[in-house]
């Protein structure tokens, strides 16, 4: 009797304390949010504006801080001020006429997140930063110091010589002492010949230690972003996911590392205010989670990256979803390291130039959704000529004829391995490494060993000469012709060794001298160009191979997806209707 | 009955006084194959290269310096808690771990009650009902659940759950429509409820659902394959024998007298298990995007994120020894024959 009543009773509060508890969820409770949601595989590496040089890095900080020229929202890749009142011209006077001084007129009135002015010597204050800062903190080699982007700012003046200095201290503390250091510091920011010059509270002069047109398009990067100072410190780089400061459309309001991100309106933004209050970022662990995402609906926006059969798949399923293509200045290639034999054979190289079958990879691994690429400088970009097109249509015969030249037969082969790294690039690498070898492997005179490293280990091999022929890819930092021959072919700078290439030609090492002080978008360069792609197709340090493109998929009732050849994808102009 | 506590409260005192000494041993181990393995961190940062700069990071950190005093130096910074900062997110790796040290106890906690449920379940029904149907149904579900390929398992359990039923979201700790609650402890289902946000704990739990399935069920076959065999070989025992033969309720014999002694290799290998699943599930984890410890380490690992990996280690060897003092004690209790 007793036991059930102690039932009865039991079940009577266990009813009333679940319906209790009902209640207080459905009054209670916070509603979901009206959010957008983008899903991504990429990682942010940094946060800090002076040390972001990987995609998702630079990506958050060009949608949270205001840089001091942006690119056009209408794709055509022009640049438009942001935190400047106008683009420095020759004509408006914000260049000067012997290409070494810029004059940066900055808005009044604009803030950061906390209220803090940006002026002029913010602005001073961070790109100084942005020359310092990072090399000091690098306790990493310099072989590693890849992600450092400094190196970038080193023609302004002064600062060369900082930068040398400080990298000779590292690697050698017996030679270059402290004080050396220092003094070149000193010189660069605060001496007669300082970089950076505030001349009152909305004008800072830029000296350039030489002249180089595509400083203009480096003042759109983020690391020139100016950084509130109470928050980025100049002795070290900003740990990640920490409060950024922001000057731009967004906020961050929450960060988990590998999870997501939350961008919220920046209120404090001078401009034109983000599209949506509140934007969240999902991490997915690769492509294939991303598209699964995207098909449950969990997410309205998938950006970097699909993989080529489920972007298509998604672009056949038009009722629910929309797929959009757009261009993209990233370029792949084969780099051949100059100095070991056979590779410092020119014809080796040539023949390869012959033998390599550029649509079998576009149309087998991609399902066409890259293009065939003939030069370095992407097609699309001024000065871009299609030099390996003209000169090297895909011709077995000439391959084996060259091969033969150079001493190679079907019996004696020419046996390499080639390289390439699994992750990067992402999952389609080893087939098209194997399509190369194929493709290579045709003429009969060649025998290929395909070999994989992951990527840190990869980037040292390479750079330390330990490959002869490996697959590469190139993420530009400013979109301009320099930055795709520069680096690449330039060896006085050690830019080719920084590829692994060794690539040496004075003539070539004069030619791209020559075009980084022609105006920026003039016939006298374009020319220029035009003879160093020339030299590019005959002496073949390089392999061209294809230009990626950018895919986004995303639910029909979003609008304000931009991509355009700045791979500046804005989270800001994106709605849900 | 006294004398038997008094026992058990000597042993889990002498378990415990053995810990500090285990956990010495465990350190100088991971000190010493780390430090006996070819290349050191220099090299695997470097690559095959010395010059003066591997030798000046060399000296920075400390490798120069004769083994006793790296020895104690490597000690006190473990026990001041201080692993070193990963060279990939340039973060403190004690902070990383424990940044991502919750989503893995919250999925390790969630399979394991998925596994441990099933496991017995399957475990016992066989057991009782040996080379009856129901025990060849019960060993077919166990034998193909332990030989599913998780990642795959994964997939099909996303196609189905979360693309065709939409029950489910796919991945991920929470919906990006409720935010993250205030972190108290860091586990999404408990911050949850602290902060009073039920229907973000719902989601959280919904987001539990199927990584905590794919995990645990495949732990499921294997725990069902060692009850079963355990039940049996216990109730086969002289002393169920007897228990019968005094006319014990046969459910009686079963879950007092037979599955409680078979529980103790059980019980060892599950709490293994617990203690393995702690260091991150890697394959679960990177089909349900759940960033926790395995893909830390995995990303350690492929990146040769020497310090990172080394802290990991460090940090295994600390659970592993914790849970197994645990395990003991948990089987000193439920055999009183376990005394030292």
């Amino acid at each position: 009797m007793s036991r059930r009543l102690v039932a009865v009773i039991a079940v009577i509060v266990i009813l009333i304390a679940a319906v209790g508890a009902g209640a207080y969820i459905v009054l209670t409770a916070p509603a979901a949010r009206n959010v957008l949601v983008v899903g991504t595989t990429e990682r942010e590496e940094t946060l800090d504006p002076a040390d972001a040089y990987n995609y998702m890095s630079v990506n958050f900080l060009q949608n949270t801080m205001a840089t001091l020229l942006t690119y056009n929202q209408s794709g055509d890749g022009s640049l438009i001020p942001m935190l400047l009142t106008v683009v420095p011209t020759t004509q408006n006077g914000g260049i000067s006429s012997d290409g070494l001084t810029y004059t940066l007129h900055l808005r009044s009135g604009a803030t950061f997140e906390d209220g803090a002015p940006i002026n002029a010597s913010t602005v001073k204050y961070s790109i100084d930063r942005s020359v310092k800062a990072l090399l000091d903190n690098a306790v990493t080699p310099p072989e590693t110091r890849l992600s450092v982007p400094s190196f970038l700012l080193d023609p302004i003046r002064s600062a060369h010589a900082y930068l040398e200095n400080f990298t000779n201290r590292v690697e050698d503390p017996a030679n270059t002492t402290q004080q050396q250091v220092d003094q070149t510091w000193a010189n660069y920011s605060t001496g007669q010949a300082q970089g950076v010059e505030v001349v009152d509270a909305t004008t800072v002069k830029i000296h350039m230690g030489r002249p180089w047109s595509p400083m203009v398009l480096l003042l759109a990067f983020t690391s020139l972003a100016p950084v509130n100072p109470t928050v980025f410190k100049t002795d070290a780089f900003k740990p990640l996911a920490s409060s950024i400061s922001a000057s731009g459309p967004y906020r961050i309001d929450t960060f988990v590392s590998g999870e997501r991100a939350e961008l919220v309106r920046n209120p404090r933004y001078f401009g034109a205010p983000a599209a949506m209050e509140r934007v969240v970022i999902r991490f997915y662990s690769d492509s294939s989670a991303l598209a699964i995402a995207m098909a449950t609906g969990e997410i309205d926006v998938a950006y970097r990256n699909l993989n080529p059969e489920a972007y298509r798949a998604f672009s056949t399923n038009t009722a629910n979803f929309k797929a959009q293509q757009g261009t993209s200045a990233v370029i792949r290639y084969l780099v051949f390291n100059n100095r070991t034999a056979p590779f410092n054979d020119k014809r080796v190289r040539q023949a390869f130039a012959y033998a390599v079958n550029r649509t079998s990879i576009v149309s087998t691994v991609f399902l066409d959704s890259v293009d065939p690429l003939y030069s370095l400088i992407p097609s699309g970009m001024f000065g871009h000529t299609d030099v390996f097109k003209t000169r090297y249509s895909r011709n077995i015969a000439a391959a084996q004829a060259l091969l033969t030249q150079a001493g190679f037969s079907t019996t004696n082969k020419l046996r390499f391995t080639l390289w390439y790294t699994p992750v990067r690039y992402g999952s389609t690498e080893a087939d098209v490494a194997t399509l190369v070898k194929q493709a290579l492997e045709q003429t009969g005179m060649v025998s290929v060993t395909l070999q994989s490293q992951e990527w840190l280990v990869y980037r040292q091999s390479f750079r330390l000469g330990q490959f002869s022929v490996f697959l590469l890819g190139w993420f530009p930092d400013y979109l301009d012709p320099d930055d795709y021959t520069y680096p690449f072919l330039h060896y006085a700078s050690g830019g080719s060794a920084s590829f692994g290439s060794w690539y040496q030609n004075d003539s070539v090492d004069t030619l791209i001298n020559l075009q980084a002080t022609q105006p920026i978008a003039s016939t006298q360069r374009a020319q220029t160009l035009s003879q160093i792609q020339d030299a590019l197709a005959n002496d073949v340090p390089y392999l061209p191979l294809w230009q990626t493109s950018q895919q986004v998929v995303y639910k029909p009732s979003i609008s304000g997806v931009i991509l355009d050849q700045s791979q500046f994808f804005r989270y800001f102009t994106l709605r849900v209707s | 009955m006294p004398r038997t506590q008094a026992s058990l409260r000597a042993y889990v005192v002498q378990r415990l006084l053995l810990t500090g000494p285990m956990v010495l041993i465990l350190l100088t181990l991971v000190f010493y194959f780390l430090r006996a393995a070819p290349g050191d961190p220099v090299g695997a940062i470097l690559g095959e290269h010395s010059g003066p700069l591997a030798d000046s990071i060399r000296r920075q950190l400390g490798l120069y310096d004769p083994l006793y005093v790296q020895y104690v130096d490597y000690l006190r910074r473990i026990f001041t808690g201080d692993m070193g900062n990963s060279i990939i997110t340039q973060h403190s790796v004690a902070a990383d771990i424990a940044q991502r040290l919750p989503a893995t106890i919250e999925l390790t906690v969630a399979s394991m009650f998925v596994a441990v449920l099933a496991g017995m379940l399957l475990g016992v029904v066989s057991a009782t009902r040996r080379d009856r149907p129901a025990d060849v149904i019960s060993r077919l579900v166990a034998a193909v659940l332990y030989n599913t390929p998780i990642f795959w398992f994964g997939i099909i359990m996303q196609l189905v759950f979360a693309v065709q039923f939409r029950w489910f979201d796919s991945g991920g700790r929470l919906s990006a429509q409720f935010a993250i609650p205030p972190r108290v402890t860091g586990l999404y289902t408990i911050d949850s409820l602290v902060a009073g946000h039920f229907r973000t704990f719902i989601d959280a739990v919904a987001h539990l659902i199927l990584p905590a399935l794919t995990l645990g069920l495949v732990l499921a076959g294997f725990f069902a394959r060692l009850v079963r065999a355990n039940m049996l070989q216990s109730l086969q025992a002289d002393y169920v024998e007897a228990a019968r033969a005094r006319g014990i309720r046969p459910l009686d014999v079963f879950y007092r007298h037979a599955l409680k002694n078979a529980m103790v290799p059980v019980s060892t290998a599950m709490g293994l298990t617990f203690a393995i699943l702690m260091s991150g599930a890697i394959l679960t984890e990177s089909v349900f995007s759940w960033e926790g410890i395995g893909r830390y380490i995995f990303t350690a690992i492929s990146n040769r994120d020497y310090p990172a990996l080394q802290g990991a280690v460090v940090y295994y060897a600390l659970i592993m020894v914790f849970l197994s003092v645990l395990i003991d004690i948990f089987n000193a209790w439920i055999d009183p024959r376990i005394r030292y």
